[in-house]
């Protein structure tokens, strides 16, 4: 073992020692971005949950919508009145509760939006 | 007869002794000092070596740590990007339902108009723009429940990205 050798330990050494403080001080970002992140996505967790459901709620409102346009669309080309004045009653009373629960959507969608944009950067 | 050794050689040959030994003792001495100094160095150097060790081991540690905070915050906000294209497709498509279906609603109005003012015949009046109207709608409201199911695969994989 040479002078050296012992030349390049203590250098290692120093390397070693300068790099890992480097490290502690300047990398760890990442780490504390990962953390803030995560706690952002678990906070709005319930809002996530709840636009799945207020989803499925649009989605069975909106295949309702459709069944009474298409029962008026048919009564129409049938020339049942009765039944096509019925369809459009039908529609007419889904409508508020459509319009309602699709703002309701909206506005907690365009706030999740919003918490996800600043988590994208 | 025999050889007497004359004083004067006697003393040169003494005086080389000496020299010798001399040079013996320092030629030993600085061996011994060499050996000492070589021990020293040794012993310097694997104790360098050793508190190197537990430093680059701490490096790497660390570095693997950050590396990987750093792969999943890349997830995680890829993630909440995915996210949020999603739920805005949602918006999209269930405001282009809403269109659709007030589009469909006019066209039904007008034909019941058409034949009110007896343009036409009912079913004739309903054929023209009814059944694109409809094929519309439908298309439209299928798009919702497409978009719905993408957003919740989106949601359900940002609440499990990033862990």
């Amino acid at each position: 073992m040479s002078v050296r050798e012992r030349e390049t330990a203590r250098t290692d050494l120093a390397r070693a020692q300068r790099d890992l403080h480097v490290e502690r001080t300047t990398s760890s970002g990442d780490a504390q971005t990962l953390n803030r992140s995560l706690h952002a996505v678990k906070a709005i967790g319930q809002e996530l949950t709840t636009l799945k459901s207020g989803g499925a709620a649009i989605a069975k409102l909106d295949d309702q919508d459709l069944a009474t346009v298409r029962a008026a669309v048919q009564a129409g080309l049938a020339g049942q009145f009765d039944a096509y004045n019925a369809a459009v009653d039908q529609r007419a009373s889904l409508d508020s509760q459509h319009d309602t629960s699709l703002e309701q959507l909206r506005q907690q969608t365009n706030t999740v939006i919003g918490t996800l944009n600043q988590l994208t950067g | 007869m025999s050889v007497v050794p004359s004083p004067r050689r006697d003393r040169r040959r003494r005086r080389r002794s000496k020299v010798l030994l001399i040079t013996t003792v320092v030629a030993l001495g600085v061996t011994v000092g060499c050996v000492g100094a070589a021990l020293v160095v040794r012993n310097d150097t694997s104790d360098v070596q050793a508190r190197a060790e537990p430093l680059d081991r701490q490096l790497r540690e660390l570095i693997a740590s950050e590396h990987n905070a750093e792969r999943r915050l890349h997830a995680l906000q890829s993630q909440s990007h995915t996210t949020a294209v999603a739920l805005a497709a949602v918006l999209s498509a269930a405001q282009a339902q809403v269109d659709a279906s007030n589009h469909a609603v006019d066209v039904a109005n007008q034909a019941v108009d058409q034949y009110n003012n007896g343009q036409t015949d009912v079913a004739a009046a309903f054929k023209a723009a009814g059944d694109a109207a409809i094929g519309d709608l439908q298309a439209r409201t299928a798009a919702v429940h497409s978009a719905l199911t993408a957003a919740g695969r989106a949601i359900t994989r940002l609440q499990t990205s990033g862990g």
